[in-house]
């Protein structure tokens, strides 16, 4: 169940490179994501993949692929937020979250609780 | 939360007019009629910006800008009974009564405040009630705890707060030692309560509520309680 008060944001910037953003999840927690906001800024088809990595993005985990069209194509999950959603991610401790795309820039805005 | 629902309001534990009360100090108990109340509050209290993995840098005794303290009565006729919410769910707010006698320790060593030992965070007692039992102070002037915060989290806590729901009373101490009796063995329906804890020992009472109780009552009070009745 999200808690309004115990919600964190966080964007950055997904690339070809590919890597890992914001901070590590805690021992005994786990990181709740309860929304996902993302917006292509290549001039074409591009698709982002989200996973989490425990050794700063060497090695990382696959979660999802998000698909993007066309450029400034957005993907919003969910549209709204209730206070009983459950987390569309969930990503361990000892673990950041890992992004990486197939062909330009994706913008990424997360919210996300950490809790046991 | 669906947790939260099922617990009981802490409203229900305040007391009304005419309901007794033993607060039991490091010297004994002192046993009281409540005459009067009047509810209050502190909402939101500010402890400020906790950095990820980190504590308040001092400890607070949740004071106004001249350095009052909220949960203190201001004067010797009033007793206060407050319970608090936190907000953030994760904020473990970690509690001196008196000031710099750690409550809540477990094992032998004191507990730290950067544990996972001894604290109430936000999901426990939350910001929006009810709050934990566990969050229960009793005070009375020259008496007052003090709190800190600890952020288990690795982002920042932009804004740790607290809720306090604090009730006034004026009370008459009970002289009648028969009565003091059967509140003591719970033959009177009264509240007892040990102020601040039990390790370190109970809270001393301040020496002007020594003197209006008596040494003879608080030695008494002790008797009934390690002989019953």
């Amino acid at each position: 169940m999200v808690d309004k008060r115990g919600l964190q944001s966080l964007q950055d910037t997904a690339t070809t490179a590919g890597g890992v953003i914001g901070t590590e999840v805690p021992d005994n927690m786990r990181r709740y994501i309860y929304k996902l906001k993302t917006a292509n800024q290549f001039a074409g088809a591009n698709q982002l993949e989200l996973g989490y990595s425990d050794d700063n993005g060497a090695t990382h985990t696959t979660l999802d692929y998000i698909e993007h069209a066309t450029q400034y194509e957005m993907w919003n999950d969910p549209d709204g937020l209730p206070e009983d959603a459950l987390p569309i991610y969930i990503i361990p401790a000892g673990s950041k979250i890992y992004v990486i795309t197939d062909n330009g820039d994706v913008e990424c805005y997360f919210e996300y609780e950490d809790s046991e | 939360m669906k947790a939260t629902l099922l617990k009981e309001s802490h409203e229900n534990l305040f007391l009304k007019e005419g309901y007794l009360l033993a607060l039991q100090f490091e010297q004994g108990y002192a046993c009281f009629r409540i005459l009067g109340w009047e509810p209050s509050n502190v909402k939101p209290y500010s402890l400020g910006l906790v950095a990820a993995g980190g504590n308040l840098a001092a400890w607070n005794e949740i004071i106004d800008s001249s350095s009052r303290r909220y949960l203190m009565p201001p004067e010797e006729k009033w007793i206060y009974h407050a319970f608090y919410g936190v907000n953030k769910p994760k904020a473990r707010i970690f509690f001196q009564y008196p000031t710099r006698q750690d409550r809540w320790s477990l094992i032998a060593v004191e507990r730290t405040i950067t544990g996972d030992v001894g604290y109430i965070d936000g999901e426990m007692s939350p910001y929006d009630g009810p709050f934990s039992v566990k969050s229960q102070i009793f005070t009375v002037k020259e008496l007052y705890p003090a709190f800190n915060c600890y952020n288990p989290l690795p982002d920042a806590m932009d804004n740790v707060m607290l809720n306090f729901d604090i009730m006034r009373y004026s009370y008459v101490i009970i002289k009648s030692k028969d009565l003091i009796h059967d509140i003591l063995t719970l033959k009177r329906p009264g509240r007892l309560h040990t102020v601040a804890g039990i390790d370190p020992p109970p809270a001393t009472m301040p020496d002007w509520l020594t003197k209006l109780v008596g040494k003879d009552l608080l030695d008494y009070s002790k008797t009934v309680m390690q002989e019953g009745g």
